[in-house]
């Protein structure tokens, strides 16, 4: 079944609809929630409201071809204010700031390498320098597998900023990857 | 598979494409057109192979939910729909079999909404900014103090019914007898009934002190709560994640509102944080502090006298431009 398709029967009222989509995507929602300064019961609050509200306005939905991007604007929003709600006020962080924690794994083949404990420490650090934003992007991007529209949607960037923080984000790593491997890809290429 | 010129892509654009990106996670369709392609352009090995190494960075490894988390979150939101469905659902015989509980639930839901568009829930916000402290007056002339940097939220519409308020920061209540008055907090709520008491709900510490009448504790996680009488407190400090109970001095307590504060055996770093909030200035410390607790008071007349007050027993010096406030040793 596509998503347009079940997202049809779901404005129809089909109540078995709301429960697979809810399957489908829990976990997602679930982990992305849980990136944001949000603790876990307060993330399951917001998803929950989130579905209760999808449930009541079923009728007034309109069509979409991927649930998965409605979701997880939907839930961002949600999570967003509720952290503003809460926000210190005497903090003089950015309004539009939000943090945002997530770090890759790095096992397989970069594990594989010599030295590589070191390594991934070091890309690890500098993932943690990446902005609040960048990661969030990268996250959006690599683990929830995104393409530049929906990631534009659910972050409320327009397409061409969505592609520079992404750019930006994907050049530091580049940077210290190369300091990392780049004599390992001077062997390599002289190789050919 | 695509039109795209990829002999153009630098390193960081390739590992941005979506077919690279499944090539590299091992989709067997995305390899055939990538083996392909690199046999037409081996000048950009190097690039590709950056590219892979770039996005096998990038690789998110996430432990799903237990799915007893996920099966108990799906029937609270299922048991939630039941209760505030407002119209009975074409298709789900559970309704059909009891159709005239389905008219009544109507005709309820009806009434439900005129009643919600008649008295729409309109939130009044009552903030202080750091620096700041003011007194609001309730609907039902409950009042509250607001300590500086603290905001308090709630519905007026709704006072008669339920007395519920969402607090971030420190105030003292002073409650007429009446409906229930709840204060919602991050960390847990405070239930009463009618009574005098000071929350203080900041990131790290959730502190509820009751001065007249009978409190009731609530934490948002964890199942231990408290009721307090007069002279007790209960507090949850981190990294604590029970509360605990004290008898407190009345004369010392929540006396931000005869402007001093008082702090007993707490961490300076805290101490420096109300000093930022009460005066609205930036404090930076050196960090061997971090670890050191004191026992006094400030009072809340000049930032100057307030920073002398705290820094000269603990043998400091401060320094201030403006809004910046230097503490050496």
């Amino acid at each position: 079944m596509t998503d347009l398709e079940l997202w049809r029967r779901l404005r129809a009222g089909d109540r078995s609809a709301l429960e697979l989509i809810y399957r489908q995507h829990a976990a997602l929602l679930l982990q992305y929630g849980r990136k944001f300064a949000l603790s876990q019961p307060l993330v399951e609050d917001c998803v929950q409201d989130l579905f209760v509200d999808l449930w009541r306005r079923r009728a007034q939905l309109s069509d979409t071809d991927s649930i998965v991007r409605y979701l997880l604007v939907a839930l961002r929003r949600r999570v967003i204010q509720r952290l503003d709600r809460h926000r210190k006020r005497y903090s003089d962080a950015d309004p539009a700031a939000h943090d945002f924690a997530a770090t890759p794994a790095h096992e397989q083949q970069i594990i594989a390498e010599e030295g590589s404990a070191q390594k991934s420490a070091e890309l690890q650090a500098a993932f943690e320098q990446l902005s609040d934003r960048q990661r969030e992007i990268v996250y959006l991007k690599y683990y929830a597998g995104m393409d530049y529209e929906d990631i534009s949607e659910i972050m409320d960037l327009n397409y061409q900023s969505a592609r520079n923080l992404l750019s930006r984000a994907l050049s530091k790593l580049r940077e210290v990857l190369t300091l990392l491997f780049g004599f390992l890809y001077g062997c390599w290429i002289n190789f050919f | 598979m695509s039109e795209k010129d990829y002999s153009t892509y630098d390193a960081t654009e390739l590992a941005q494409d979506h077919s690279f990106i499944r090539w590299v996670r091992g989709s067997e369709a995305d390899a055939r057109f990538w083996e392909q392609w690199l046999s037409e352009h081996p000048d950009r090995e190097d690039v590709v192979a950056e590219a892979r190494r770039l996005v096998q960075a990038l690789k998110f490894e996430e432990t799903a939910p237990p799915s007893g988390q996920i099966d108990d979150l799906w029937s609270r939101i299922d048991q939630a729909i039941d209760e505030t469905e407002e119209e009975p659902g074409a298709s789900t015989p559970r309704i059909r079999r009891l159709r005239w509980l389905g008219y009544v639930a109507a005709a309820c839901a009806v009434a439900l909404l005129i009643v919600s568009i008649w008295n729409r829930p309109s939130w009044q916000l009552v903030q202080t900014e750091a620096g700041q402290r003011l007194v609001h007056t309730f609907p039902d002339s409950s009042t509250v103090e607001l300590n500086a940097a603290t905001t308090l939220r709630y519905s007026p519409g709704d006072w008669g019914r339920e007395r519920v308020v969402e607090l971030d920061g420190e105030a003292f209540f002073n409650v007429k007898k009446g409906a229930p008055f709840i204060v919602e907090a991050d960390q847990g709520s405070v239930r009463v009934l009618g009574t005098s008491f000071n929350v203080m709900a900041r990131p790290g510490a959730f502190v509820v002190d009751c001065f007249t009448g009978r409190v009731g504790v609530d934490l948002a996680l964890g199942d231990n709560g408290a009721v307090l009488t007069p002279g007790l407190g209960a507090r949850l400090l981190e990294p604590a994640d029970s509360l605990d109970t004290y008898r407190f001095d009345a004369a010392t307590t929540a006396a931000w509102r005869r402007d001093t504060v008082y702090y007993d055996e707490e961490p300076l770093p805290r101490i420096f944080n109300r000093l930022e909030r009460q005066f609205d200035v930036q404090v930076t410390f050196p960090e061997n502090l971090e670890e050191r607790s004191a026992t006094g008071f400030f009072r809340l007349v000049h930032v100057d006298s307030a920073l002398y007050d705290v820094t000269w027993p603990l043998n400091l010096e401060y320094s201030r431009e403006g809004r910046k406030v230097v503490i050496q040793e």
